[in-house]
């Protein structure tokens, strides 16, 4: 029997199918960081805090800006806004007179110093004043070697950030996309603001879905490589890779549970699309979840392990929908407009980010779950795979601005936006992975 | 194709029975080998009831045959239509599936629609009985205690009486004694028409209407006799017989409070006042 179309789904999620051809797999090779991003921040946020970060004592020639990798993270959150900070060095042990700070508007002031240690590693010191109230809001020192310089600078913005704001941070986390520039397919790993980037997989074939584990230490995607679907299970710091699913059919969408022990898929067996669970840990026999004629896909979990939010076509057109685990308790939750997908919760459990069909533009909104109201967060029509930040500020999608793939983030006001512009071909299908413990 | 199997059977028969018959007349033979012309007749006879059995033989299995090619034909004409419903079957199938799923997400959307307007009737259930409440907060009966009386009263007369409380203790003497003239007019059976009448006196006296004190005080006494405050209208009375320079009247005043009600504070004053009225 025929299975009913589900087109925009289909084509859109697999249209990288039309690339197939090529030959030749590079694993695992941490290749050199090639995709270069430019940030540019567009919004304003109603209110900024002014803050300055004076110039750092810093030992003679250090590989990386620290002082500047700080502002650029801290001004793109859109929460926090760059002032002077002024020409005279001021490290961690100094003690500033805040008066001449107040007076030009600042309210948070960084000090710091960057020194060579005698085995040859950095020691990264800082330390942030609240300029208003003139109290010393802390410091620390990361002895980092010279390649972990970025790492200590993302942690530097993680204090800075969660001291000023009350919300922790996420520079130090990593994202994961896939990029295609001609017959190449590449997954990258990358810093939260896109740089560092190396390639965890190279591929004549295309790769779609990748997908963090809850510990941030494997991805599961999917990839062509055999001409056909198959989800793969990767760790990122070794780069050996395991075969998750390869069953008769296609292979799609992998979601980890919260605990990591299992994974939610879609799988075919030639028939049509179903959402099965998987053991992670591989072998056993996947489990059949749900039980339809139409096309069930895209499961994703919510961060307490109890919902799944899935796409499903069971109603004459695809809508997100939700369930148990074990596929008990099946509601629908979206209801405006014919054309719903790409569900993702976010870590406090409080939103639903997915695609929407609106007007003929497929837009990223957000549901708040707790009362069900909506916000298109975007103006942009060819929005994919919506991905929250782990301290469910910030959401990571795939869209087109100027015919071009980029990734950008919103705001969940959707006020602020950064664009993360790469190099040559395009990127696309973002997964934002979880803190780092 | 399995159906032929079925029916080449019959004709597999009709070779068994040839056979057979083939196997009877052979021992027949071998008996009859003495006599030549004897032999040469039953061979002969024996030729023509085999001939005579193969044409037999012969007619039923082009009949079985001819019976065959029928059925065969009707069984695939019977096939393709069966084929054809089969198709036919399929196409209603997923039209019946596509209806179903637009049916189910037409279901959704009412069943979700319900939902909405269920919260939506709660919601304004609730704003309604609110906004009811607080309309018919005027309205309700409230419990106050007034001059060291509680009774039951109703938000306009609480009002009416504070108003005029507000303009006493603005020392406006005439409007107050105006206004808790109009307490007294407007609810004759309020718990408010004893302390109205009261303060009215007091006002009236405040505003030197020496005459109209006395009155007020006497009618308030009357309508309650055992009032906590009737010892004070007595001595407001007395009062304002003095301002009147009406000693004897003043005096008959005292000596009521003093008689009785001799425990109270106004019993005090009253007697330091007949004292110092002689």
């Amino acid at each position: 029997m025929p299975v009913p179309p589900l087109s925009g789904l289909t084509r859109r999620r697999f249209h990288a199918l039309a690339a197939l051809g090529g030959s030749g797999l590079a694993l695992g090779a941490w290749g050199p960081a090639q995709a270069q991003f430019r940030v540019e921040v567009t919004g304003v946020g109603l209110q900024q805090i002014p803050f300055a970060i004076a110039p750092f004592r810093l030992a003679t020639g250090l590989p990386q800006d620290v002082p500047a990798i700080v502002r650029a993270n801290l001004e793109r959150t859109g929460q926090l806004r760059a002032l002077p900070g002024g020409s005279a060095i001021l490290d961690e042990s100094a003690r500033p007179d805040l008066a001449p700070w107040r007076a030009a508007g600042v309210d948070a002031l960084i000090t710091g110093s960057v020194e060579r240690l005698a085995d040859g590693r950095f020691d990264v010191r800082f330390r942030l004043w609240d300029v208003v109230r003139a109290q010393d809001l802390g410091g620390l020192s990361f002895p980092v070697p010279a390649s972990d310089l970025r790492l200590a600078a993302h942690r530097l913005s993680d204090y800075v950030y969660e001291r000023l704001t009350g919300d922790p941070g996420v520079f130090a986390t990593r994202i994961a996309y896939i990029s295609r520039h001609g017959e190449r397919h590449n997954l990258w790993v990358a810093d939260a603001d896109g740089e560092n980037a190396q390639t965890a997989l190279a591929s004549a074939e295309p790769i779609i879905s990748p997908a963090w584990s809850p510990n941030g230490q494997q991805l599961a995607y999917v990839s062509f490589e055999a001409r056909r679907p198959v989800i793969y299970t990767h760790e990122v710091a070794t780069g050996r890779r395991r075969l998750l699913a390869g069953f008769r059919g296609s292979n799609s969408a992998p979601a980890w549970s919260p605990d990591g022990r299992r994974l939610l898929a879609t799988l075919t067996f030639g028939g049509s699309s179903q959402i099965f669970a998987i053991d992670a840990a591989g072998g056993g026999q996947p489990q059949r979840i749900t039980q339809t004629s139409g096309i069930e896909t895209e499961p994703a979990f919510t961060p307490d392990g109890r919902t799944v939010y899935f796409v499903s076509d069971r109603g004459g057109s695809p809508q997100i929908y939700r369930m148990t685990p074990a596929g008990a308790d099946v509601a629908r939750v979206t209801f405006e407009g014919n054309y719903n997908i790409s569900p993702a919760v976010s870590p406090d459990g409080r939103w639903l980010a997915y695609i929407s069909r609106i007007g003929g533009a497929f837009r990223v909104c957000v549901m708040e779950l707790a009362n069900g109201r909506i916000t298109p967060l975007t103006d942009t029509s060819a929005d994919e795979s919506p991905s929250f930040a782990p301290n469910s500020r910030l959401i990571m999608y795939a869209t087109q601005a100027q015919g071009r793939e980029v990734l950008m983030t919103t705001s969940l006001d959707g006020r602020i936006k950064t664009r993360l512009a790469s190099a040559p071909g395009g990127i696309r299908e973002p997964d934002w992975g979880p803190f780092q413990r | 194709m399995p159906t032929r199997f079925v029916f080449a059977a019959p004709r597999l028969a009709a070779y068994g029975l040839l056979l057979a018959l083939l196997a009877a007349a052979l021992p027949a033979q071998a008996q009859l080998f003495g006599g030549d012309d004897q032999a040469r007749r039953a061979i002969i006879e024996l030729r023509e009831r085999v001939e005579a059995n193969r044409l037999t033989a012969e007619q039923a299995n082009q009949a079985l045959q001819q019976q065959q090619t029928e059925l065969t034909q009707r069984l695939d004409e019977e096939l393709l239509g069966l084929r054809r419903n089969l198709v036919e079957i399929g196409t209603q199938n997923d039209a019946l599936r596509r209806e179903l799923a637009e049916l189910r997400g037409h279901n959704e959307r009412l069943a979700h629609l319900v939902a909405e307007l269920q919260r939506q009737q709660r919601d304004l259930q609730r704003d309604w009985q609110a906004q009811l409440d607080q309309r018919l907060r005027p309205l309700e009966p409230i419990t106050v205690t007034v001059e060291g009386v509680e009774f039951q009263t109703r938000p306009e007369e609480v009002q009416a009486f504070d108003a005029a409380m507000v303009v006493l203790r603005a020392s406006d003497f005439e409007r107050a004694a105006r206004l808790f003239g109009e307490v007294v007019a407007q609810f004759p059976r309020s718990g408010y028409v004893v302390p109205a009448l009261y303060w009215q006196g007091n006002a009236q006296y405040a505003a030197r209407q020496h005459a109209a004190a006395v009155e007020t005080f006497r009618r308030m006494i009357t309508v309650s006799p055992r009032h906590p405050r009737v010892p004070d209208a007595l001595l407001g009375i007395a009062n304002a017989h003095i301002a009147q320079r009406d000693n004897r009247a003043a005096r008959a005043a005292l000596q009521e409070l003093i008689q009785a009600h001799p425990t109270t504070e106004a019993a005090a004053v009253a007697r330091e006042r007949i004292t110092r009225l002689r």
